[in-house]
């Protein structure tokens, strides 16, 4: 695709992180000399997809997490048995693995299949972790541009209920409202995650908006008249879009976690989903029978997908030029 | 500096009371309520009806929460639904979490410091790269999976720790009379035993934190050694053992400890997840226990104390920051 001298010009940036914005950056790439060294102009995603590419664990993330993305896509199809339709077995209680479809992983104590909760239960997990981090995302892009943009008293009011919610002990309160809400519901869980994680999106968010509502575009925007919301989302938003993608996909990875230790304390979903929290909670109740294989492979699913979307996040961090900013 | 102090202390309390707001509604709002236990039971109305009474739950919720948060002012954190006070609930579970915290604080960094430091000094080298691989495994790792497996292992397949609690059952609680009897009585025996069941958790705990702070100390010490004093202590011909202990790890060590501050809140917050695995009766423990037994005090009040630790800390924090570097300033 790209001659190799290009992709060391294009790459110098991320060895060294110099203190230029990305706009800067990569306009020094393709800028003014470009007649004189036939340099071939390079589109933003074009650079991105060099710099990514360059990041081989992050490759290897992308190809774990897109396996796991077409196991929860095709884990119900391809599962041995429904949570439903397997009741109580006394044939298969507590099997270790065997060589076959249906025990390849072995059963739980009432002869279920631990293939089952994990082609199951990744749906759920990647389910759960992408919808959270997407509405707090959401909420925290909602306020971190309404506060940042108009700045002043709206600013000060919530900066200080963000200040509440960064301060509220994250997990603690999780349990406590899941399982006064829970009862088994996927999406109360999402509603949850999403309304008590939105607060470091929106101080992020919010000190993007304080220095590019000083820019002169914001300036020339407002000049003929564009109206506030407009620059707020179709203006200023785009240019913070990077941080975005990258806390959101660490968001992800977080949730997820979240999600399997509120299943592991019995206050998240319940039995008859599935999720692999699930499995981990049956699990450790029976593990002084020696059971190892019922808590391992659902864990090592939950790694593995975790691993993955932090390899991603990372790549993507490095590939979209983030760096860390403070906030105030 | 007294002017930023203050500040922060108004604002800390501003942030408090909005959250005492949302830790009461959210508690009293709740469906299953901490004397709906009686309902079940054969004496249900008169039993009730006195848990109402005793808790105040009759009255309307502003006034409730007049009682609760001026009841809190003046230390006094209410009962249990058993009857005992929160505060020496708490108090009681307390030292089991200190001692959790510490041990497993202080071999983390004994392990995470030289990690971090030498894979710095060592970047890009094959030792650098696995130990980044390493730490991402540690950073992901669900400790509850983790916790799980240390069991399996460790307690059930070679049985050479036990798989939880705080000490054995035959021997007193950790942290009562009876402990610090036997303990002067036979102190090899006791703290054997609370060493054996330390080992686990304490791993577990580890695991995590040993990933995050090696990180932390190999960012830091490569931002320091990248430094013009390093170089000209270098060009003076110092040994390189002078050059890496004397004046490179010393700063880089720094924001270590000013990190210890934000580490505190964990003392009062618990370990909610790896206390729970291995029944380790302490604050996180405690937590969830009061949950399932829909015992609003104890909750009530390990939530304002967590968020009050967490404020204090981020105080702490900043201005160790600014005590240890002399160049950040607060105005």
């Amino acid at each position: 695709m790209q001659d190799p001298e290009l992709m060391e010009t294009a790459v110098l940036s991320d060895q060294e992180p110099t203190p230029i914005a990305p706009s800067d950056s990569s306009r020094m790439l393709m800028g003014a000399e470009d007649d004189q060294l036939g340099i071939r102009q390079l589109s933003q995603m074009q650079l991105f997809w060099i710099r990514f590419r360059r990041h081989k664990v992050a490759l290897v993330g992308a190809v774990i997490l897109a396996f796991f993305v077409v196991l929860a896509i095709i884990g119900p199809y391809i599962s041995p048995e429904t949570y439903e339709g397997s009741g109580w077995n006394p044939v298969a209680l507590n099997w270790a693995p065997q060589w076959s479809w249906h025990y390849l992983m072995g059963t739980d104590a009432n002869g279920h299949s631990i293939l089952m909760y994990v082609l199951l239960g990744a749906r759920t997990s990647l389910e759960v972790g992408v919808l959270s981090a997407f509405v707090a995302t959401l909420i925290g892009i909602l306020v971190g541009a309404v506060s940042g943009y108009f700045g002043g008293w709206v600013d000060a009011v919530w900066m200080r209920i963000t200040d509440v919610f960064l301060t509220l002990p994250f997990l603690p309160l999780v349990i406590l409202v899941s399982a006064y809400l829970g009862g088994g519901n996927a999406y109360i869980i999402v509603a949850i995650f999403g309304f008590l994680g939105w607060s470091s999106v929106a101080r992020l968010i919010r000190s993007y908006y304080l220095t590019l509502r000083e820019q002169e575009f914001v300036d020339a925007a407002r000049a003929v008249g564009v109206s506030h919301s407009r620059i707020m989302f179709r203006h200023i938003l785009p240019n913070a879009l990077s941080p975005v993608i990258v806390s959101f996909t660490l968001a992800v990875a977080g949730f997820i976690v979240g999600e399997a230790a509120i299943d592991f304390l019995t206050v998240g979903i319940r039995p008859p989903s599935v999720s692999w929290g699930i499995a981990l909670a049956g699990a450790q109740n029976n593990l002084i029978l020696g059971n190892w294989w019922w808590a391992f492979f659902p864990g090592v699913c939950l790694l593995l997908v975790v691993l993955a979307i932090n390899f991603l996040g990372d790549g993507l961090r490095d590939a979209l030029d983030v760096r860390a900013k403070t906030s105030e | 500096m007294t002017t930023y102090i203050i500040r922060r202390l108004i604002q800390s309390t501003i942030i408090m009371f909005g959250l005492s707001i949302i830790f009461f509604f959210m508690l009293h709002l709740a469906p299953g309520g901490p004397c709906d236990v009686f309902i079940q039971s054969q004496r249900q109305v008169i039993q009730h009806e006195l848990c109402v009474k005793t808790l105040g739950l009759h009255k309307p919720l502003p006034v409730q929460y007049w009682y609760w948060i001026s009841g809190y002012l003046h230390g006094n954190f209410g009962k249990t639904t058993g009857g005992q006070l929160v505060s020496s609930t708490i108090l009681a579970a307390l030292p089991v979490t200190v001692l959790l915290a510490t041990v497993s604080y202080f071999f983390q960094q004994i392990i995470a410091l030289p990690l971090g430091m030498f894979s710095a000094l060592r970047q890009y080298s094959f030792f650098d790269t696995v130990f980044t691989f390493m730490s991402y495994v540690g950073l992901s790792m669900p400790t509850f999976w983790l916790g799980l497996m240390l069991i399996y292992l460790f307690g059930v397949h070679f049985a050479v720790f036990p798989v939880g609690l705080v000490t054995d059952t035959h021997l007193p609680v950790f942290w009562t009379h009876d402990w610090f009897v036997a303990l002067a009585h036979d102190p090899p025996l006791i703290i054997g035993d609370l060493a054996r069941h330390l080992v686990l958790p304490a791993i577990t705990l580890m695991v995590v934190g040993v990933a995050a702070d090696s990180r932390f100390m190999r960012a830091s010490m490569l931002d320091v050694i990248h430094q013009d004093y390093i170089r000209t202590a270098k060009a003076k011909g110092l040994k390189r053992r002078t050059v890496i202990f004397k004046h490179a790890f010393r700063n880089a060590v720094l924001p270590i400890i000013t990190n210890i501050a934000l580490y505190l809140p964990t003392l009062v917050g618990g370990f909610v997840i790896t206390e729970a695995i291995f029944s380790y009766a302490g604050v996180g423990n405690l937590f969830v226990q009061s949950i399932t037994s829909h015992d609003y005090g104890v909750v009530q009040a390990l939530l304002m104390l967590s968020a009050i630790a967490v404020l204090l800390a981020n105080l702490l924090a900043d201005l160790t920051y600014a005590w240890v570097d002399p160049r950040i300033r607060y105005d």
